[in-house]
């Protein structure tokens, strides 16, 4: 076994994950004592279910797998609870939903894991996934309507999912590569080629929140594998380029960024939204006004773009503030751990992934705070969202891949 | 109830910050511990290349983890990787290939305890870092015995014993076998002694390494009785009486 | 892998950037909290367009507006809301210096640690007590009758405010459709007026201090068809009368126009202003409890002929004062010339019964030498016994000062009638100030409002 030594001290997951229940429970408490009868039922079930998911893989992975670093898991589950709760108490009827979207994230996550400890596997699986993103967004953009303005929804069977952000977790997994791979073959024009199909695709969709993620993500992914940095700044030249004509064949496309840093002064037109989350928003305080209480609430869109500001309305800004250190914590963690992956696949993976959902999370609060132009995309984990929760369970899977602990074997004479 | 509420607020965003903040700084703090997994010991010059990741490359490139400023080493040249059962060196499309144990792999071989690597015109003993062995300065220590070998002189009859992992031929001075000749590279060959079987390796690009007549262009296993020549001077391969 | 790793750290500018931008939506966010949470569009504190928050009440527990089941209601008495308006201010904001605007996060318990949490809790925000006595209030505002304009009313020992009346002013319950002019407009704070002959009190300051035999000295107002006039540089002041030769006391009595632009004349521009601006002019006042801003009454001679001294001498020229300092200016010389500050909330309570604030009486330094001040106490006085009628105020030892400006040059044009005064008896120590706009001289109307009011506070205050 080859047992990995470390510097800095792993949490008490008992400790943590008393605390993480308790938080659960006070909000469940809180949703049952303030709901109406008839949604009592449904809020009971949305928390047993999720804290019985919550224990059964803590307790599988602790016993079973003997893992001792839990703190990437438990800040996912703890955003995944805040989520869950304000969609609990403002949609009662889609808490159900949320939650077995939740439990096949969390499925996901461990399905993904036991992929990637075959490397192998991995490297063999990439091409198929690669042709199945792009045939799988290609089919949205034939086959969708319209949802808000863009074509990136798909509804099978009364089922609604958002193809985009499944191909998110495809995408970082076509990208990365072992090292032999990345050194044999330097050439990036096949990912070019990946990822010109994936935000192509996603620009006629116009989605142009996820292709921008998507954008970012591909920079972060090239750079990683080839440190090539005149490439990279050419395609984004090309990207600035491509941006500006589009802007001026299309010029609805640019009055959706119009009201950008003049929110106020378009109160109740295009800066609805944002300043009525810098409303509500200042209305929480440093400690909220308590779930349920909250206005913001009643705005559209409140539960998934909006959903910084509710957490701050409802929960506070210091709540707030530690949401948004715990994405950076990941990048961070993703970075340190980097060098000592056991593959270069991983490293890529893990980066890309904790990069991804930081980006995606700048997008999302800068966006209604007015500091970058509103793009309409999710706060990974807390948003509501059945396909956003799902890809960001998966992306947590790159993360914890990254980590030497987490499969404990090596190549070591015995 | 409203006060209830008041104080929950407080209860809530402090338990949500214990777990975040103590998640986050852990995350931030964590680090592995450097390790080494195995290590590449240069035969000429004895330098040691650590190897403290998973996958480890090598070339000329500067990008490389582990470097060889040598003209027959290419800028990307190999890779090597711990998987699951074990390490594997691949190549990674070098210009002179990669050899192990005197054999020229095809894009990616297994590698064990011990073998002899050849990149280009450098060559390297690779050795496992086991538990078992806790450092791996004391693998020597654990090496198994063989049967000793010699090189005698044929004009002179001056026995050299081949003794250790390898032995390095040339003019230059603390070499095992030094021949202070004009018309003798600085490094002329090594044996190297893979699992108790020498080889001869030529490092000598002008002086020709001979074996029974015959140019040696690769890693070569000696047989007793082999007639070694480097430039004018012949030596007999056999073993130790 | 060392170069992969080393890519990766490219990230850190990612983190750096997502960083700044924290910090600055955070930053945006602390410095305009309680801005954006007071917005009109935050349903928290206004549901259905009513503003909920916290009572005001007078210092009696009057109570001048309160939320009731959601809704905010205004004193029973239509003339109490009337006269109280520009003070409380109204729930949509129009009124900027009102309190319910001015004290919308203390009004609705907004802090930034509870946030808007406190309306939650008690269903309201904190109470505020005012200084004001909303029967003072009444009174000034039926004496004031049709006239627009301000009455204010101090304590100058303390500096509580007991009275301000702004007129036009509108019944919040019912609000007019027609909006008059200055309606949303509390005067007392925020209006700026020509002193006319009130400002005499000030170039006479000057003159004790600057002139040594002041008292000695004669001045000669002469002239036709019952106008004086007095020739001072390039041309000449006029008079109201012709009084002949007078000496100081009966120029001050008599409001001369003649001796007082002598006296500026011979003062010049630099003492003029220095006495000026020791109490109080071009300087602007400390925030009334700290939040509502008083406007700055000026004296700027700098560029002036020495006509143009001797008509800001008698409070014509370019000089403007506001009620709010000219009351305070009063107050002080009442006080023995130290000023105290004016302040209008009493104190600010949560629905807990806890003061989160309680003003205290605070000086704003000496306007005058202790010595002017009794000095000038002795002239106003003398005005009120000689001139006015000391009946009018009967049992107040009242001091005073009229003044008569002339806003416009045209003939139809009404003059604002002024009155500065207050009461030297120790059981009443109040100071008022009334302003009638368009008006005719101030005997006949600024003088009688005063008379009411002081009246109206002798009989609360009254031992």
């Amino acid at each position: 076994m080859d047992k990995v030594k470390q510097k800095g001290k792993n949490v008490n997951l008992a400790i943590m994950l008393a605390v993480v229940t308790l938080f659960q429970l006070i909000c469940a408490v809180t949703l049952i004592s303030k709901g109406e009868s008839e949604n009592r039922m449904r809020v009971i079930i949305t928390f047993g279910g999720y804290l019985l998911a919550e224990y059964a893989y803590f307790i599988g992975a602790r016993l079973i797998l003997g893992r001792r670093g839990f703190e990437v898991e438990l800040i996912a589950f703890l955003l995944t609870g805040i989520g869950l709760s304000i969609t609990a108490s403002v949609y009662p009827h889609l808490a159900i939903k949320q939650l077995i979207a939740t439990l096949i994230g969390i499925a996901g996550f461990v399905a993904l894991q036991i992929i990637l400890r075959d490397i192998d596997l991995c490297m063999r699986l990439r091409y198929p996934a690669a042709f199945l993103s792009v045939g799988l967004l290609a089919f949205t953009l034939i086959f969708a309507g319209f949802t808000n303005g863009a074509k990136n929804w798909l509804y099978i069977g009364g089922l609604s999912i958002q193809p985009s952000e499944l191909v998110k977790v495809a995408f970082i997994f076509v990208g990365a590569a072992t090292l032999e791979r990345l050194q044999s073959n330097k050439s990036l024009t096949k990912f070019i080629l990946f990822a010109l199909g994936c935000i192509g695709t996603l620009f006629l969709m116009y989605d142009f929140g996820t292709a921008l993620i998507f954008f970012f993500t591909f920079l972060v992914i090239s750079f990683m594998r080839s440190g090539d940095v005149r490439t990279l700044i050419l395609i984004c030249a090309a990207a600035v380029l491509g941006g500006i004509l589009i802007l001026l064949f299309k010029p609805y496309v640019a009055s959706r960024f119009a009201s950008f840093g003049h929110a106020w002064e378009n109160f109740d037109t295009t800066g609805y939204q944002q300043t009525r989350v810098m409303i509500y928003s200042a209305s929480g305080g440093l400690f909220g006004v308590g779930l349920g209480n909250g206005k913001l609430r009643n705005i559209f869109a409140a539960t998934e773009d909006l959903i910084f500001g509710v957490v701050c309305e409802e929960f506070g800004w210091i709540m707030a503030a530690a949401i948004l250190l715990s994405y950076i914590a990941l990048l961070v963690y993703s970075i340190k751990h980097s060098r000592y992956a056991r593959s270069s696949f991983y490293a890529i993976c893990a980066c890309a992934a904790a990069a991804l959902m930081l980006f995606q999370a700048a997008l999302n609060v800068f966006g209604v705070n007015d500091v970058l132009p509103m793009t309409g995309v999710t706060l990974p984990f807390v948003s509501r969202g059945g396909s956003s929760i799902m890809s960001c369970w998966m992306l947590l899977a790159f993360i914890k891949a990254v980590d030497r602990g987490t499969y404990r074997y090596g190549g070591v004479r015995q | 109830m409203a006060e209830i509420e008041y104080y929950t607020r407080y209860l809530l965003s402090a338990l949500a910050i214990a777990v975040l903040i103590n998640c986050a700084i852990s995350l931030l703090r964590l680090r592995p511990k450097k390790k080494t997994y195995a290590l590449f010991r240069d035969l000429a010059t004895n330098d040691e290349y650590e190897m403290t990741c998973y996958e480890t490359s090598i070339g000329r490139g500067r990008n490389t983890d582990i470097r060889f400023k040598l003209p027959s080493v290419s800028r990307a040249h190999a890779v090597v990787a711990l998987r699951k059962d074990g390490f594997y060196i691949f190549d990674t499309d070098s210009k002179q290939g990669v050899y192990v144990n005197g054999e020229k792999i095809d894009k990616k071989s297994k590698l064990s305890h011990g073998d002899t690597v050849a990149f280009g015109m450098e060559i390297m003993k690779f050795y496992v870092a086991s538990e078992a062995a806790g450092d791996i300065k004391n693998i020597e220590d654990i090496e198994p015995e063989y049967k000793n070998y010699v090189l005698t002189d044929i004009v002179s009859g001056n026995d050299f014993p081949l003794e250790g992992d390898y032995a390095t031929v040339g003019r230059e001075e603390g070499s095992n076998i030094q021949i202070s000749a004009p018309n003798i590279s600085r490094r002329q060959a090594i044996f190297t002694n893979e699992n108790g079987n020498w080889y001869l390796h030529n490092m000598s690009k002008n002086v020709p390494t001979l074996l029974n007549g015959q140019a040696v262009t690769k890693p070569t296993v000696l047989r007793s009785g082999d007639v070694i020549k480097f430039g004018d001077f012949a030596f007999l391969f056999g073993e130790e009486e | 892998m060392k170069s992969i790793s080393r890519r990766s750290l490219t990230l850190y500018l990612l983190i750096f950037l997502f960083l700044a931008g924290s910090f600055l939506s955070y930053y945006r966010l602390a410095v305009n909290a309680d801005k954006w949470a007071m917005n009109k569009a935050n349903s928290h504190l206004y549901t259905d367009g009513a503003f909920t928050a916290g009572d005001i009440t007078d210092r009696n527990g009057t109570v001048l507006a309160a939320t009731e089941n959601g809704e905010r209601k205004y004193n029973n008495d239509i003339t109490v809301r009337k006269a109280t308006l520009q003070t409380v201010g109204d729930g949509a904001g129009y009124i900027a210096s009102g309190i319910q605007t001015a004290f919308k996060d203390e009004l609705t318990g907004y802090t930034l640690r509870d946030g808007i949490f406190n309306l939650k809790r008690y269903g309201k925000g904190n109470n505020i007590e005012l200084t004001l006595d909303a029967d003072i209030c009444k009174a000034a505002y039926r004496a004031m009758g049709n006239y627009d304009g301000v009455v204010g009313v101090m304590n100058y020992k303390t500096g509580e405010i007991i009275c301000i009346v702004s007129t036009p002013s509108y019944d919040p319950l019912n609000k007019p459709s027609e909006e008059k002019e200055g309606m949303y407009l509390n005067k007392f704070f925020k209006g700026l007026y020509t002193p006319g002959s009130t400002f005499k009190i000030l170039t006479l300051a000057s003159a004790i201090e600057n002139i040594p035999d002041l008292e000695d000295m004669t001045f000669e107002c002469k002239g036709k068809g019952g106008k004086g006039q007095v020739q001072i540089g390039e041309g000449y002041v006029y008079c109201s009368g012709v009084h002949g030769k007078i000496d100081i006391e009966k120029a001050f009595n008599q409001s001369c126009n003649c001796a007082f632009a002598e006296l500026a004349d011979t003062l010049g521009k630099e003492k003029l202003t220095a006495t000026a601006e020791k109490a109080g002019f071009n300087t602007q006042m400390n925030k009334i409890n700290g939040k509502i801003a008083c406007s700055k009454s000026t004296l700027k001679l700098d560029n002036s002929s020495a006509l143009d001294i001797g008509w800001a001498g008698i409070g014509q020229y370019t000089t403007l004062v506001s009620p709010c300092h000219m009351l305070t200016l009063i107050s002080s010389i009442a006080n023995g010339g130290t000023a105290t500050s004016p302040y209008v909330v009493n104190s600010i309570i949560t629905p807990g019964g806890k003061n989160l604030y309680v003003a205290e009486t605070q000086t704003l330094g000496e306007y005058f030498s202790s010595a002017t001040a009794e000095k000038l106490q002795e002239y106003m006085r003398s005005n009120v016994k000689k001139k006015y009628g000391d009946y009018r105020f009967s049992g107040l030892q009242m001091c005073g000062k009229t003044g008569t400006a002339e806003i416009s040059d045209s003939e139809d044009a009404k003059p604002n009638a002024l009155f500065a005064g207050f009461s030297s008896n120790p059981d009443y120590p109040f100071a008022i100030i009334v302003v009638v706009e368009n008006s005719s001289y101030s005997i006949s109307t600024a003088v009688p409002v005063a008379t009411k009011v002081m009246t109206a506070v002798k009989n609360a205050y009254g031992k």
